[in-house]
């Protein structure tokens, strides 16, 4: 009875735990997640071109990896930056990158390629990915 | 001397060519923030967009942003998950928009440095449901940059946000949305 009693705290006690882990998780970047496509910029936004809700189907949400030349650089009045790679005529892939990797990007030139990692979000003008880390594997 | 009237005629035509042809403001990096912390709240309950995406037509004063809503961060996992999954249903719904305009553009000149007051009022729609908002703002020229800031209050079951009743009461039932963006001229 008494060694039930002890098993029933200590499950209860890591459920507790695990909730309050849970809970508390901060925000999750994908320097740590596998990609699960990678393409062209070019393509990625052809594809929502296209067809914007099979791409939805495919890309929203999930951690995609694209390379491709930027098109345009812009810096917010606080210092955040965000690149654009190219995609079609007046629009491409809009890449919001996460505050600690600024310095990683900040000498990045119009024109350069680039390979960014980040989670997209679908497309307005541009198709958008947030939380973009530069992703060096090759 | 002909020449010379002409020449001046053109640049005259050049410039007041350009400063009409210059009536349309554009950003890809406007900051949307969402809030629905009420005091009974046990922690901040607020997510931060930064890829709004908005046109504003001085000449008329039409204006239109549109928001990706996985685009909002949140401090935390789970309530980014929840807000995604439970609450907004991003993947059903994937954007946000508003439709309208400044109602008192006759009194706002965006070539001139300076501060005014706007009326706006026009349909926003989330979560798949439009209705009409009107709301106040401001905007700052400064530069030739176009500041405009915004704050207004949306009844989260008016667009079918259901909250389940065991959060309810931690969950505000109107949420704050704050608007600040930075137009650029389109080129």
């Amino acid at each position: 009875m008494k060694k039930f009693i002890i098993i029933a705290i200590i499950v209860m006690g890591s459920g507790v735990a695990y909730a309050y882990y849970l809970f508390n998780k901060p925000h999750q970047g994908v320097s740590h997640k596998e990609a699960a496509y990678t393409m062209e910029s070019r393509q990625l936004f052809n594809e929502y071109d296209q067809n914007e809700n099979s791409a939805n189907k495919k890309y929203l949400g999930k951690v995609v990896c694209v390379y491709g030349k930027v098109a345009d650089k812009g810096v917010d009045s606080k210092g955040a930056m965000s690149l654009i790679l190219e995609g079609g005529e007046m629009a491409g892939v809009g890449c919001q990158f996460d505050k600690i990797v600024m310095d990683d990007i900040k000498d990045v030139k119009k024109g350069q390629v680039i390979k960014v990692k980040g989670v997209c979000t679908g497309m307005l003008m541009d198709v958008v990915l947030v939380d973009c880390v530069p992703d060096d594997s090759n | 001397m002909k020449k010379n009237i002409i020449l001046s005629l053109s640049v005259v035509c050049l410039t007041v060519f350009s400063a009409i042809g210059q009536s349309k403001y554009f950003t890809r990096n406007g900051k949307v923030v969402f809030d629905a912390t009420t005091s009974t709240s046990p922690e901040k309950i607020s997510g931060k967009n930064e890829k709004a995406t908005s046109v504003l037509d001085a000449s008329n004063g039409q204006m239109e942003f549109a928001i990706l809503m996985k685009a909002f961060m949140f401090e935390k996992a789970l309530m980014e998950e929840h807000f995604n999954e439970n609450y907004v249903e991003s993947d059903k719904f994937p954007k946000a928009s508003f439709k309208g305009s400044i109602k008192n553009m006759s009194e706002i000149n965006l070539s001139k440095d300076g501060s005014y007051a706007a009326k706006v009022s026009g349909k926003l729609t989330v979560h798949g449901v439009t209705k009409d908002v009107e709301t106040n703002g401001s905007i700052v020229v400064k530069g030739g940059v176009v500041n405009a800031k915004s704050e207004f209050k949306i009844l989260l079951s008016a667009y079918n946000v259901e909250i389940p009743s065991l959060v309810a009461d931690k969950v505000a039932k109107e949420a704050t949305i704050t608007v600040d963006v930075n137009f650029e001229p389109l080129k």
